[in-house]
């Protein structure tokens, strides 16, 4: 027992490097990320709004879409590094059979409000 | 014109002009998503008079870009006259290709108009009577019209058919009004009920029918649809003898890629 408080705070080190480690690489990936928000003109139902998801996942770095139908709005997140050019976002948007409109980045995700569940 | 063509027009008409994504019996103006690089099948039950007839079509949309799409359609036909023995087969392929020539996109809304060619050729035996084929070479010269809302899709297709060896040329004229049950979220089980008027005119015997088509389409996931479709005859002019009594239609897509 005297041997299981003696390890403690070597234990307890540990967990905390694990935890505040975990957490730092979390924020740096984060911090590594640019978001960019879509205008996507034309994409008026869920069925066509696929095509639009497809073609925006073959971007370097991007592994998640959100799509927005309602707003016209797709969102995507990529590594600084790979940041793509607006005029290359606005082709592949073109090249999907829609029509492309304002593009923004940031260095913070945009806060993304659900549509409410009401049948419009 | 022969008989046999005359019947083959009359119980086949209505059902070669078939839509290549939502609406259900109508065109749409969009190429895009279950509409672009998938596979359409349907089954449609045809009761007639004098007649049962079974149609199963396997279409396969290519899309070379966002504007122009190319395509293929096979349909499997068994027809089972009253009192004679059925006869069964592949029936006259069709390629078409439809070209997008305007298109005004919004938030949340487009208006497209697309031109859209259809050829069959007469590949579907002819020799049984009835016969599974037409025996004719059709060209089919039309526009489709579309204007998509997230809460209204309205979708109009009309075309001319010419027809070879004396056969009377035809117009034919789709419409329908599309209205969602569910919200229109994504990705989201969606819920689609349509209203549907099928049209077609044969020049040379003065045949109109009009049929209207309530439909009801479930879309469980990104890649997969369900439809159907019951077709009632509002118009049957000229037509003497077995009339349409109603079609059914049971159909999937999916996307491949």
């Amino acid at each position: 027992m005297k041997k299981l408080f003696k390890k403690t705070p070597f234990i307890a080190l540990v967990f905390a490097f694990l935890f505040f480690g975990q957490t730092t690489v979390k924020a740096q990936n984060k911090s590594d990320h640019v978001y960019i928000k879509i205008e996507v003109n034309g994409m008026a139902c869920p069925y066509c709004a696929f095509g639009m998801e497809k073609q925006l996942k073959k971007v370097s770095g991007v592994d998640n879409v959100k799509i927005q139908l309602k707003e016209g709005l797709a969102y995507i997140a990529t590594l600084k590094k790979q940041k793509p050019l607006k005029e290359s976002l606005a082709l592949i948007i073109t090249n999907a059979g829609f029509t492309p409109g304002k593009i923004e980045y940031s260095d913070k995700p945009f806060v993304i409000k659900d549509t409410p569940k009401t049948k419009e | 014109m022969a008989k046999n063509q005359l019947f083959f027009l009359l119980v086949f008409s209505t059902t070669i002009s078939f839509a290549q994504g939502p609406p259900i019996t109508t065109q749409t103006p969009v190429m895009l998503g279950l509409e672009g690089n998938g596979i359409r099948t349907f089954g449609k039950f045809i009761s007639k008079e004098k007649a049962n007839a079974y149609v199963q079509v396997f279409a396969v949309p290519y899309n070379i870009s966002s504007k122009f799409q190319v395509g293929g359609i096979l349909p499997y036909k068994s027809i089972s006259p009253k009192g004679m023995s059925s006869t069964n087969g592949f029936s006259d392929v069709i390629l078409f290709a439809k070209y997008q020539l305007y298109k005004q996109d919004g938030k949340a809304k487009t208006f497209r108009v697309l031109a859209n060619v259809k050829q069959t050729f007469p590949t579907g035996n002819t020799s049984n009577m009835p016969a599974i084929g037409s025996g004719l070479s059709q060209t089919y010269i039309g526009l489709i019209i579309g204007k998509i809302t997230s809460s209204v899709g309205f979708y109009n297709d009309f075309g001319y058919t010419l027809s070879n060896k004396g056969a009377t040329d035809s117009f034919s004229y789709n419409f329908s009004v599309g209205i969602p049950l569910l919200p229109q979220k994504y990705p989201q089980k969606q819920l689609n009920s349509f209203l549907e008027f099928n049209g077609n005119y044969l020049f040379d015997s003065k045949i109109h029918t009009l049929f209207i088509s309530p439909g009801l389409q479930f879309i469980p996931g990104r890649r997969f649809l369900f439809e159907t479709s019951f077709q009632i005859p509002v118009i049957q002019q000229n037509i003497r003898a077995n009339k349409t009594n109603y079609m059914l239609l049971l159909g999937t897509r999916f996307l491949l890629n």
